[in-house]
């Protein structure tokens, strides 16, 4: 008797333990997917260079009309693409960080390897979209 | 009076003189197979309201009207013919990456809605350019279908 109650403990403790498992593993690839959109390389340059206008705590509203990072995983697969084109564009122009900011902060111009990662992450990412 | 006649002798001299400037406004080309005329994205009536609303300063086949010939109209006329273009040229369409098409397709999307495209002051001379409520829907709905075409 006293080993069907041991047992019978056991399995309910494995159950339990799976479901932790699955439950978790299924949040873990939420957070994934939700965060894919950016690599790693490109967010350390966002984070540094691009994200003090362009996140709700910006000051400038045209920054923030043109683009908020935190929006773009959320948009439509068309936004997003249509968005990467801008940021493509805007890349290639150079003309981000603006002039103005570059001025009174020398520190925010963006390097050449910088603008090379957001620039094949950002192409990458489109292409990726549209298959 | 004397002054007024010197002025005015003066002020239709440089008139004179000023056309001799070139205006720089961009020559039409006949469209090619690059055109949006020719793609499948694009049924008869939408080319239709493109024509009418969008082609004069998006694309090679620009209606120029007669003060294009006149300085400094004609100035003006190239600064936004070639700022048009350069933006966007319908008749160029098929150069465009299937991204840049998207990332165009959404603009004209937000130009449209919001009511910046057509430009008022081109709206102002080309009142038929003018795109009524219906028309600004078609054209949303067709830009969302022609985006999805390329998505597939």
């Amino acid at each position: 008797m006293k080993i069907m109650k041991i047992s019978t403990f056991i399995v309910i403790l494995v159950i339990i333990a799976g479901l932790f498992f699955i439950q978790s593993s299924r949040v873990s690839r939420i957070i994934q997917n939700s965060g894919s959109i950016y690599s790693a390389e490109a967010k350390k340059v966002i984070d540094e260079k691009c994200y003090g206008c362009h996140s709700e705590k910006g000051k400038s509203k045209d920054a923030k009309d043109a683009l908020l990072w935190d929006n773009l995983p959320n948009l439509q697969k068309s936004r997003i693409v249509a968005t990467l084109d801008d940021i493509i564009g805007v890349l290639k122009k150079n003309t981000m960080p603006p002039e103005d900011v570059v001025k009174k902060y020398p520190e925010m111009k963006l390097l050449p390897q910088e603008k090379e990662t957001l620039l094949s992450w950002a192409e990458s990412r489109a292409d990726s979209l549209m298959k | 009076m004397k002054a007024v006649k010197i002025i005015l002798i003066s002020l239709a001299v440089l008139f004179v003189a000023i056309q001799f400037i070139p205006s720089g406004i961009p020559e039409n080309k006949p469209d090619d197979e690059k055109s949006i005329v020719n793609s499948s994205l694009v049924t008869e009536p939408i080319l239709e309201q493109l024509r009418k609303s969008c082609f004069d300063c998006h694309s090679n086949q620009v209606r120029f009207p007669w003060y294009s010939k006149l300085a400094p109209s004609s100035w003006f006329l190239a600064d936004h013919i070639s700022e048009g273009k350069s933006n966007l040229n319908f008749s160029e369409w098929e150069d465009y990456s299937n991204r840049e098409k998207i990332g165009l397709l959404e603009e004209i999307k937000d130009e449209v809605e919001s009511g910046n495209m057509p430009l008022k002051s081109y709206l102002l001379i080309h009142r038929d350019a003018r795109l009524n409520s219906e028309e600004i829907s078609a054209l949303l709905t067709w830009a969302g279908e022609a985006t999805a075409q390329i998505l597939k």
